[in-house]
């Protein structure tokens, strides 16, 4: 009886569903991209009155690609990045609402959003131009080293959240993608260079220009070179670093349907740290300001082909090679990826993205004083595939978009991130959004090879090291998120976003103190012992939080942003206690930031940022709130001077306290002013 | 729906995995229904403007449109984007039954040339100078703004946040013995010149 009450519910319901379509009016037509030409042609057809009642709207594509995305996106426009006037791309992370970003010392941050910030925060994925800065090391991203000439930046696109489907491995909190502009967007030359306290000189050039009818190129070259940060007592941090970086992008369009781009960077630099590692003292080595050497490099090659005004695929490879060499750890890395991706639409209403990936990373890490990898040199492959199918439920109104990714890797097999995200648009101006996903952080290689001393004593004639050791059964991090929110952008004056998340996680990282056992490599010598630290997975977490973001546009000379952020962990052991470097009391429960641009007469402009982050409390770092001023004057048109006033409000804070073995120094207040000249 | 209520009755009796089937099939059969319209993209102020100046030439009569045996041509200044959207529409069409074209104009000496001078907004030039430069010409001038009325312009696309309203000086039109129909003139606001003394 209730299966037939059941099948003719169904039917009843399919007999619905099919009409309901016809039924609804779409006059917007606000959701789906097609090609602008279709849109012409429609637009052409329709009658003056037609016209007339068309809702139109001024947004960009960027902005409406914001406006209308089914997660949680936030996007640090190319004004952004010059009304700041911050110099790196990690200390830009700041503006974005729920992006916890602290700086350990002169030279290293510790970034995240949605908790588990660190040194190696691992559960962000960070692209460049679609290459990824992720490193398979200690599966963090080394911001030191990310750095390109800043105002080619178009845009930086955060997602928070998973973003697994698409991204791959990694983007379990998530995705950063760094986008730079095309070689048409940059012609001409520019010449930009400032000094101030903490920046002492920085400077680069930029030259654009074309060949023939349809290729495009630019090639740049920048340094930096800045000044350590100040230790609790006010004493020089001695973490002063430089850096030079020189790279090129070239766009080729040969017909209307294919377009090529390649593009390179090469950079060399060197910084400094304390290192506060015991074994430093224990064996005597009184010299422990380390000096670390960077170099490195990348190719990347990108063919996209419009097969028609609904189906494109593209094909991109890139080679990326870096060398970071301290005392402690030596590390170089090659790593070759290839990547193919199709995009189409089929059956009107399926917008399918499919891809393939392929990845091979090999490195050689020699033993050092405090580290010891169980092989000195490990290559590592990933195959990935992923499909996602947008489905248009109703035209403009709802749609579901179903994915999932496969990929394997060499240490944990076979991994599943599937996701279902749904969109509804009762008007053009709103959009609510849901999705429920699952993500994974696959083993890095520290997870599954590492050994690194931190203590060494004796017991009777027995030496007993204490160590942090690799686990070779080590799990991926898993973690199922419910997010959902709600989107108002009504016109470019005024918009308001809020998202909300509820993140269930699953065999988290710890580290566990085991008795002693017998030497098991050829380290420590035959008379000792180690006390190992293993690497586990035995901590499960749930987290939420709150991220709200509103922009108004105060008049047409003044542009305002206020965001707040909020976020709470809970952590549960799953039978042994155990040190962790996660958990709630380590992140800022809440953050603030707001952000004005004001256009002033006789071209000037004033621009401020206020950030107020929360007190770490298991770290004792105090909240803190940074006020920075930009003061911009264009006398002419082609020549831009300002002075930029950083953390005005105190002489100087901590942000964040080191745990892994490097001394931390604390934020001062700077000031630095550029000159910026094109012609 | 025959072959459906089979498949739903063979389906395994567990209330979860009938959801599940019932779900699946709901999202594939909805993607296979045709669309009700074409699922466009969202219409940008540019796309709309070039649509409603190609389809404006319909309710426009120039003094000497029967004449002519030169390309019909519409001039741009200050919105390149506009122009580019018109050099699609308009690619293959006649108008007046003429060969129409779109010129993207930077030297003020092209205008009389024109059939229709269309000025976007963000045209830095002057404005004053252009239309006094027209008078005696026989062009169709196309602006953004009220303001562009009231310095002499004859027609403008007025966005107002959500739509684009048309406002039509009628008296600035018949100076120049440019005529329009009466169907635009139902759609479009009339722009009352307010008189001096």
């Amino acid at each position: 009886m209730s299966s037939r009450i059941n099948v003719s519910l169904v039917t009843i319901l399919f007999a619905l569903l099919a009409f309901l379509p016809f039924a609804l009016e779409c006059p917007a037509f606000s959701s789906q991209h097609a090609p602008s030409e279709e849109t012409l042609f429609y637009l052409k057809n329709l009658s003056i009155e037609q016209l007339a009642s068309l809702e139109v709207t001024t947004v960009s594509k960027t902005e409406e690609k914001m406006a209308d995305a089914d997660a949680a996106i936030y996007v640090i426009t190319s004004e952004d990045i010059r009304r700041s006037g911050l110099t790196s791309i990690p200390e830009l992370l700041r503006m974005v609402p729920g992006m916890d970003v602290a700086r350990i010392n002169g030279n290293k941050w510790a970034i995240s959003c949605r908790g588990f910030n660190a040194w190696f925060a691992n559960k962000l994925l960070v692209l460049i131009d679609g290459r990824s800065v992720y490193t398979p090391l200690f599966s963090g991203v080394y911001w030191d080293i990310l750095d390109t000439f800043i105002d080619d930046i178009d845009r930086i696109e955060v997602i928070r959240g998973p973003g697994a489907t698409l991204w791959g491995a990694n983007a379990v909190n998530g995705v950063i993608n760094i986008i730079t502009k095309k070689a048409v967007q940059t012609q001409g030359t520019e010449v930009n260079g400032g000094y101030g306290n903490i920046q002492k000189g920085f400077g680069g050039i930029r030259h654009g220009g074309k060949i023939g009818d349809n290729l495009w190129y630019r090639a740049y070259a920048k340094y930096f070179n800045r000044d350590s940060f100040k230790l609790k007592d006010g004493s020089d941090a001695n973490d002063d670093w430089d850096q030079g970086r020189s790279g090129f992008r070239m766009d080729w369009n040969p017909s209307p349907r294919d377009s090529f781009t390649l593009e390179g960077d090469i950079f060399v630099g060197k910084s400094y740290d304390y290192i506060n590692n015991v074994i430093y003292i224990q064996k005597g080595v009184t010299k422990n300001r380390a000096k670390t050497d960077v170099s490195g490099g990348d190719l990347l090659g990108r063919w996209t082909r419009k097969l028609s005004d609904t189906s494109d695929f593209s094909l991109q490879w890139y080679f990326d090679h870096s060398y970071k060499g301290a005392d402690y750890l030596e590390e170089t890395r090659d790593t070759i990826d290839i990547d193919f991706q199709h995009h189409f639409h089929a059956f009107n209403r399926h917008d399918v993205v499919w891809g393939l990936g392929y990845r091979l990373t090999w490195d050689h890490i020699p033993p050092s004083l405090i580290f010891d990898f169980e092989d000195e040199r490990r290559s590592d492959n990933l195959f990935s595939s992923f499909i996602q199918d947008k489905i248009t439920i109703f035209p403009n109104f709802l749609d579901i978009t179903l994915g999932t990714k496969l990929e394997h890797n060499d240490y944990t097999g076979f991994e599943v991130q599937p996701s279902i995200r749904l969109r509804l648009k009762p008007s053009r101006a709103q959009t609510f959004w849901a999705a429920v996903s699952r993500a994974v952080r696959t083993p890095s290689r520290a997870d599954h090879d590492m050994l690194l001393k931190l203590r060494v004593f004796k017991t009777g004639v027995t030496e007993n090291t204490l160590a942090l050791v690799g686990n070779n059964d080590f799990d991926s991090e898993k973690v199922i998120a419910y997010e959902a929110g709600y989107r108002y952008v009504p016109e470019r004056r005024f918009s308001f976003d809020i998202a909300t998340f509820y993140n269930v996680y699953r065999d988290l990282r710890t580290s566990v103190r085991k008795t002693a056992i017998p030497p098991f490599t050829t380290f420590p010598p035959p008379d000792s012992r180690l006390i190992p630290i293993v690497i586990e997975n035995q901590f499960h977490e749930d987290s939420y939080g709150v991220e709200v973001t509103g922009t108004v546009e105060l008049a047409s000379w003044w542009k305002t942003s206020l965001s707040y952020s909020w976020l709470k962990l809970r952590l549960h052991s799953r039978h042994s206690p155990g040190d962790s470097e996660l958990g709630d009391k380590n992140i800022p429960r809440n953050q603030v930031s707001l952000k004005s641009y004001m256009d002033l007469p006789y071209n000037f402009q004033l621009d401020t940022l206020l950030f107020y982050v929360d007190e770490l409390e298991a770290l004792n770092v105090p909240a803190y709130t940074r006020l920075d001023i930009r003061l911009g004057w264009n006398p002419l048109k082609n020549l831009s001077l300002s002075l930029k006033l950083e953390n005005l409000l105190d002489n100087q804070h901590p942000e964040y306290v080191s745990v892994s073995g490097i001394t931390d120094s604390e934020v001062p207040r700077s000031v630095y002013g550029k000159v910026t000249w094109t012609f | 729906m025959d072959f459906l209520t089979r498949m739903m009755t063979i389906a395994p009796k567990t209330p979860f995995t009938r959801g599940v089937i019932c779900i699946f099939y709901i999202l594939v059969l909805l993607g296979t229904f045709p669309c009700p319209r074409p699922c466009l993209a969202a219409f940008n102020l540019d796309q709309v403007e070039a649509a409603f100046i190609f389809n404006l030439t319909n309710f426009v009569r120039w003094p000497d449109q029967a004449t002519q045996d030169r390309p019909f041509v519409i001039g741009v200044m200050g919105n390149p984007q506009v122009a580019r959207n018109l050099q699609i529409i308009i690619s293959g069409e006649k108008i007046k039954g003429r060969e129409a074209v779109v010129k993207i104009i930077d030297d003020p000496s092209e205008i009389e040339d024109c059939d229709i001078l269309f000025i976007g907004n963000s045209f830095k030039g002057n404005v004053d100078e252009i239309l006094q430069l027209l008078r005696g010409h026989p062009v169709l001038t196309l602006g953004e703004s009220e303001e562009f009325l009231k310095k002499g312009g004859m027609v403008a696309f007025i966005f107002t946040g959500k739509r684009i309203q048309i406002q039509v000086s009628v008296e600035a039109a018949q100076q120049e013995g440019i005529s329009f129909n009466s169907k635009l003139l139902r759609i479009a606001k009339i722009y009352k010149p307010e008189r001096q003394r």
